[in-house]
């Protein structure tokens, strides 16, 4: 009983640390992006006024709009206001920025899912494929390629799809967004070739972590026994390497969907999205700080829960860790290190 | 070495992208077929220069940019005379002023409705154009309005404009402005978010949906007072700053108009079979000094960079090589134009200057204020060209894109590159060098001679007294330089042959309601 409350108690001061730490992580991340916004020359209300703006017109707007004040007063400000789920009004479009910020959501997390599965499609299979046969010509010529795609920028990567596929093949639109609801196969056809751009990089790494961890894994006692035993390669790939080597997948992958869904800024501008990406790219050029503010938040809270989901997501793969809390910090560092799972560990 | 294997490899993909390139100039468009009369019916896909972050005249950055959206909603209230360039009235019945600028009448049309039912009357004008004034909106408009001292509503068709100080050119700048778009009243008085979201305006078109950077859907206005316009079913409109983006949606059938103003966009679309409609603007984007402080307040500083550049090269190097430096200040379909050169390149006399300046004690060094985007090819010309010559620096002031705008206004900068574009001289040009114009006399330029020819031409009534008075103010210009122009501006678009009734004048052009397809 007594034990009990004590892991119990235990298990809530490990919430509390972590929920403190992920207030704290986007505490500093909104007022670092706030101070740098105010430290940059130009303001708000010169924007909005352009030409024929005067001097004595800016300072009347930027009043208006409480830019007079000190920037740490402008930072209380806001942050009492988004404590309570109110992230502000752009003054360049008078829109709220959650409004702001859930109109866009769509196309983001569309997006960002799309190029994920695309990733996961693609570099799962090359990397089993790769590790299964290290060292092959084969391997080197997957490798080589997904070296090909981590070295190719989204900038690039997208013009020469467009130019493909778009302006010479027709197939896919050239930029632009088609909503689910306006038909499914054109909504696809519009996500296609940015998910693809935003997906290259991704392959590449998920191919390189995977096989790497695969290669280790294949390599361990227990592969050998249980290929000893007269299991079929296929079988020990799937049923004995693929578990225990997918923890750094597992890791990059949230934290690759969590970076989509904070906007593909490069993506979303090349294809003319109307996600989170080009929001926050358009306020960072009008210095709206009040839709950056909002906007950083909002990444830096998806972020940490996809953080905490990982965290948690490590105790479904290995029932250990479920068990022993101090165990999912070996997870952590095992998947930071990209080393394979211990035999030992498994058949214990 | 290559091997067989892979030289055959090479050559199946170079035959392949052959193959795909002869496919796709093959589904290109062909020439431009007779038009005929208007068509009523379907949707024409536009991509224009820039995204609408909301449709309250108030939140306009630059109509200019998206003029096939704001023409939509809210139609033309003055509308370019394609002859003259200078601007009449479009939904008003008349604009005029009868002391030289103090006062205007703006007299409307009976009967004239916002697709709400109100009004478009008298008091509308006045809410509107009083309403761009507030400071809390924060409106681009706003210095431009706040010329008007007061507005009286004569009565419900009539109402009197009187400006702070007199302005002729006051009718014919509006066009660039936000009062150009009047809204209807009692859908502003909801609120910018609320009216976002249902603009109201008189215009041929009324909004269907709208996701803010994405595309903005309009249909057909069954109410338009000047039917059977607009002939289109429907509008699909979408802003795309980038010009190679804008063309390959084109290139790639995603888009039936793209608006264009950059030269190298023009050629390539016309290369490819699309129709390139274009305006050339009067005037042109060229370097403007601040001619009110050193060094530039001494004409012969500014005269001394005019024969020091090659133009030409200069423009080939800004434009990436599609060099367009004007000639004239008036271009050639202008009634007002007249060969009069704008800049003579002499090296010689530029260096006699330069030395001239150095000799007093004033070496020519100065600043050119540099902002994000192309401005750094124009600068690296510049700096390239200038230092051939000695006694004569030029830096980088390196400055934020935010303070483009108010930079010209601030007079905080020496030399940097700005529009002298213009379709109605009395208006724009008039603004850009009338020693009181106030705040669009961005260079400060301070000549009673051409005050004197500018109010002349303002005030003459037929185009030869008018084009009298211009030929002394280009001359005026090219003799001392407040502006040295080096590339030409365009407002224009690409089509597909099946697009229609592209009417292309000066600003807030081609109108919506005149667009139709060819079935």
């Amino acid at each position: 009983m007594c034990a009990s409350n004590t892991g119990q108690a235990a298990v809530l001061r490990s919430a509390l640390r972590k929920i403190g730490y992920a207030a704290l992580v986007v505490l500093v991340v909104t007022f670092g992006v706030s101070l740098m916004l105010s430290l940059a020359p130009g303001s708000v209300a010169e924007t909005i006024l352009g030409e024929n703006a005067t001097p004595e017109n800016v300072a009347l707007l930027n009043k208006e709009l409480g830019y007079d004040r000190p920037f740490i007063v402008q930072y209380l400000d806001w942050l009492s206001h988004a404590v309570r789920g109110d992230l502000g009004v752009s003054p360049i479009t008078h829109l709220p920025v959650t409004e702001a910020i859930l109109q866009r959501l769509p196309v983001t997390l569309e997006l960002a899912v799309l190029a994920l599965v695309l990733s996961l499609v693609i570099a799962v299979p090359l990397a089993i494929v790769s590790a299964a046969r290290a060292g092959s010509a084969l391997d080197r010529g997957i490798s080589a390629a997904t070296s090909v795609f981590l070295s190719v920028p989204a900038f690039v990567a997208g013009p020469v799809l467009i130019y493909f596929f778009a302006v010479q093949l027709r197939v896919f639109p050239a930029l632009g967004w088609v909503p689910i609801e306006d038909g499914l196969g054109a909504n696809l056809a519009a996500a296609f070739l940015p998910a693809l751009a935003a997906a290259l990089v991704e392959i590449a790494a998920f191919h390189r972590v995977l096989r790497a961890d695969l290669i280790g894994t294949l390599r361990e006692d227990f592969v050998a026994a249980a290929r000893a035993k007269g299991l079929s390669p296929s079988y020990v790939m799937f049923r004995h390497a693929f578990r225990p080597s997918s923890f750094s997948l597992l890791t990059i992958s949230a934290l690759s969907l969590a970076r989509l869904i904070g906007g593909t800024i490069i993506v979303e501008t090349l294809f003319v999205l109307p996600g989170i990406g080009q929001l926050i790219a358009n306020a960072v050029l009008q210095r709206d700080v009040v839709t950056v503010q909002g906007v950083v938040a909002f990444i830096a809270v998806t972020f940490v829960v996809v953080n905490m989901i990982v965290d948690v997501s490590y105790g479904l793969i290995d029932p250990r860790l479920r068990r022993a809390p101090a165990a999912r910090k070996i997870a952590r560092g095992r998947s930071r290190t990209v080393k394979p799972v211990q035999k030992k560990e498994l058949t214990a | 070495m290559i091997s067989k294997k892979r030289s055959a490899l090479i050559a199946l993909m170079a035959a392949g992208t052959l193959a795909l390139a002869a496919c796709s100039s093959s589904s290109a468009p062909s020439e431009p077929t007779t038009s005929g009369d208007p068509v009523s019916g379907g949707t024409l896909r536009v991509l224009e220069l820039a995204p609408p972050i909301g449709f309250d005249p108030a939140q306009v950055f630059s109509s200019n940019s998206m003029p096939v959206t704001y023409t939509a909603l809210y139609g033309q209230f003055m509308v370019a005379d394609e002859t003259t360039g200078e601007y009449v009235c479009g939904l008003c019945e008349s604009f005029t002023s009868s002391d030289g600028g103090a006062t205007y009448d703006v007299v409307m049309p009976e009967g004239l409705t916002f697709t709400d039912g109100t009004p478009l009357d008298a008091e509308a004008i006045k809410y509107n154009w009083d309403r761009l004034k507030d400071p809390a909106l924060g409106s681009a408009s706003a210095g431009y309005a706040s010329q008007i001292d007061h507005i009286d509503v004569v009565d419900d068709l009539t109402a009197k404009l009187t400006l702070k100080s007199p302005n002729p050119g006051f009718v014919g700048n509006m066009p660039v402005y936000a009062l150009q778009w009047i809204a209807s009243p009692t859908a502003l008085a909801k609120g910018t978010e609320e009216f976002n979201k249902n603009p109201v305006g008189a215009g041929p078109f009324v909004l269907d949906s709208w996701t803010p950077n994405g595309t903005l859907k309009l249909t057909k206005n069954p109410d338009y007072y000047d039917a059977p316009k607009p002939y289109l079913d429907a509008l699909e409109i979408q802003g795309v700053p980038d010009n190679a983006q804008r063309l390959n949606a084109l290139l790639s059938g995603q888009a039936d108009l793209i608006m264009n103003s950059e030269a190298s966009v023009f050629e390539e679309g016309k290369s490819a079979g699309f129709v390139e409609t274009r305006y050339t603007f009067n005037g042109g984007v060229g370097f403007m000094f601040n001619t009110s402080a050193a060094p530039f307040d001494d004409p012969r500083a500014r005269q001394a960079i005019a024969y020091a550049l090659d133009l030409d090269a200069l423009s080939d190097a800004a434009t990436a090589g599609y060099p367009s430096a004007p000639k004239t200040l008036f271009s050639k379909d202008s009634p007002y134009y007249e060969d009069i050169p704008l800049q003579t390149y002499d090296p010689d006399k530029a260096q006699e200057l330069f030395d001239e300046l150095a000799d007093e004690g004033k070496p020519l060094e100065f600043s050119y204020a540099l902002f994000p985007g192309n401005g750094q090819s124009v600068f690296d010309a510049l700096q390239a060209q200038l230092s051939s010559y000695d006694n004569v620096t030029v830096t980088a002031d390196q400055r934020d894109s935010s303070e483009q705008g108010v930079i010209g206004t601030t007079g905080d900068y020496q030399v940097l590159s700005s529009s002298l574009a213009f379709s109605d001289p009395s208006a724009r040009l008039w603004g850009a060098l009338f020693s009181t114009a106030g705040a669009t006399n961005y260079s400060r330029f301070n000549d009673p001679v051409t005050d004197a020819a500018l109010t002349a031409a303002g005030a003459a009534t037929d185009v030869d007294a008018k084009k009298e008075q211009y030929s002394i103010v280009q001359q005026q210009v090219a003799e001392l330089d407040p502006y040295i122009l080096f590339q030409g501006f365009y407002n224009g678009a690409l089509s597909t042959e099946k697009v229609k009734g592209i009417e292309i004048d000066g600003w807030t052009t081609p109108p919506a309601a005149e667009l139709w397809l060819q079935p």
